[in-house]
């Protein structure tokens, strides 16, 4: 049961490669379309899911501004490809945090979970339950701080690693790996008190 | 499970923390709710992004004219508009002529590919044709804003292929600003050069004033030019560049009206929020995601060695 197999594959590729990643940026500073093409593939699913488990409510909308900072601003990065990695999420969480502001939303807000799971095709019963199931997570989600959020949204969704995760939210390694302790906590005493009903 | 309070339980280590948050296989059956919750977080992420090749020809074009010194208004406006339409438009273009062109690397084949591959779905006369000449004829008279309301109107309103036909277009368009900003950016090269010396050698933020200066004076130049619909003329920019007066003893900026320029650096008078974006000189500081107009600044802040690249 893994939610994330290619996880470990990507650690690994990511050390052996780390020539080609940095020429990568390299190339993707100058223009060239390889290169964004690779970053897009590889970022858009956890940049624009990072963006809807943080309650955006037009997280593809919003995912395509941010791939657009990240073009104008990259000739701004000093980094390697874990920076990177890093680099692009902030700007992610800083759209995120524009973007509230200008729908005048809290701004710890998640009042919705996203309601662009398409229930048409495919089968109907199989769609319904993953929309429950989604439903209820987002229940949970609900019940976290932000910061216990952000941690989880970050690891978990972005694929950070928990370097990465601590160099976005400016935060020490040890203070990242405490909130995520206490997030799975409470996560697991929701469940087990049950607390969360649809 | 566990019936105590779990986070009070001393059985959860480190390690086991990772290994539920890193997916893995080993991680314990005693957190199997914990693992259906964090699975379903996953699973928020899509699985495959779509219209990869028309974002990543936008982006990199976005990318080419924001590296600094290069001329910025056209490209980049035209290319904002394409991550739009590319976000929230059909996938016709990614399942057809983009997965044809995708194969060659080549920028001119990736538009080649996409022209032809539009040839074969034997798209009628009339309608969008006529519109994407208007389209052309807006962008040559400078109405952007009319024009891409009506590509837009024309992406929205029509059907399938004519909708995909006119994103070609665009995606077209771009393609030629590309070249034209790739002309502006040579010509710009070696005075970027001395400014970058001269920042070297410590003229610093009037220096980067300055360069600036350099590439709002190019890039008003290039604007003059004819437009991509009068034909792709890139050969004619500006090979006579030194009228611009850009001397190499101009040190201080006090010479050329840097002023001005500077001041008018803030989206070069478009309408588009693509100000803010140039070579930072006033927001040298901040870590690179610099918010983007609306004052990105109030986030909890990245580190200070995220994106730095100031010198």
């Amino acid at each position: 049961m893994s939610h994330r197999p290619e996880n470990k594959m990507r650690t690994r590729l990511r050390s052996q490669t780390e020539d080609n990643h940095d020429s990568r940026i390299e190339a993707a500073k100058s223009g060239a379309e390889w290169a964004w093409a690779e970053i897009y593939e590889e970022f858009s699913g956890p940049i624009t899911g990072y963006l809807r488990s943080k309650g955006a409510p037009d997280p593809e909308d919003l995912s395509s501004e941010v791939f657009l900072q990240v073009a104008r601003d990259i000739h701004r990065f000093d980094g390697d490809e874990s920076k990177f990695r890093s680099w692009v999420f902030v700007i992610a969480h800083r759209r995120l945090i524009d973007d509230r502001r200008s729908n005048a939303r809290r701004p710890d807000e998640i009042d919705k979970f996203p309601d662009d799971i398409d229930l048409a095709g495919g089968d109907v019963e199989e769609e319904v339950m993953a929309h429950l199931s989604d439903a209820r997570m987002y229940e949970i989600l609900k019940t976290l701080t932000e910061d216990q959020r952000q941690v989880l949204a970050l690891r978990i969704v972005g694929d950070l690693t928990l370097e990465e995760t601590a160099l976005v939210m400016h935060k020490r390694v040890s203070a990242v790996k405490a909130l995520q302790r206490r997030a799975l906590g409470s996560v697991k005493a929701t469940l087990e008190g049950g607390r969360v009903t649809l | 499970m566990n019936p105590f309070l779990w986070h009070d339980s001393p059985r959860m280590t480190d390690r086991d923390i990772e290994l539920l948050l890193s997916g893995s296989p080993e991680a314990s059956d005693e957190h199997a709710d914990l693992k259906w919750f964090l699975t379903t977080l996953a699973d928020q992420k899509p699985a495959h992004p779509h219209d990869v090749m028309v974002m990543a020809t936008a982006l990199a074009s976005v990318a080419r004219s924001s590296r600094p010194g290069v001329q910025r208004s056209k490209p980049r406006r035209v290319a904002r508009r394409m991550v739009a339409l590319a976000a929230t438009s059909g996938l016709l273009l990614a399942m057809s002529g983009v997965a044809l062109a995708a194969d060659n690397a080549a920028p001119g084949d990736l538009l080649y590919g996409i022209d032809r591959a539009f040839e074969t779905f034997g798209i009628g006369d009339g309608g969008v044709d006529e519109r994407i000449a208007e389209f052309d004829a807006l962008i040559a008279r400078g109405d952007d804003e009319d024009a891409f309301e009506l590509l837009e109107e024309v992406i929205e309103t029509s059907n399938e292929g004519e909708s995909a036909k006119a994103r070609a277009h665009l995606t077209v368009v771009a393609g030629d600003s590309e070249k034209r900003a790739d002309v502006a950016n040579d010509n710009v090269a070696a005075h970027q050069q001395f400014i970058d010396e001269n920042q070297k050698n410590g003229v610093g933020a009037d220096g980067r004033d300055f360069g600036q200066g350099v590439a709002d004076i190019v890039s008003e130049r290039d604007k003059d030019l004819p437009e991509q619909a009068e034909g792709n003329k890139p050969a004619t920019p500006a090979n006579d560049d030194q009228e611009t007066g850009l001397p190499e003893d101009a040190g201080p900026p006090s010479e050329q009206p840097p002023q001005s320029n500077t001041n008018g650096n803030q989206g070069q008078g478009q309408s588009q929020d693509t100000g803010n974006v140039g070579n930072g000189q006033s927001t040298g500081s901040d870590n690179g995601g610099n918010g983007n107009g609306s004052g990105g600044n109030t986030d909890p802040g990245p580190p200070d060695n995220v994106g730095k690249k100031d010198k």
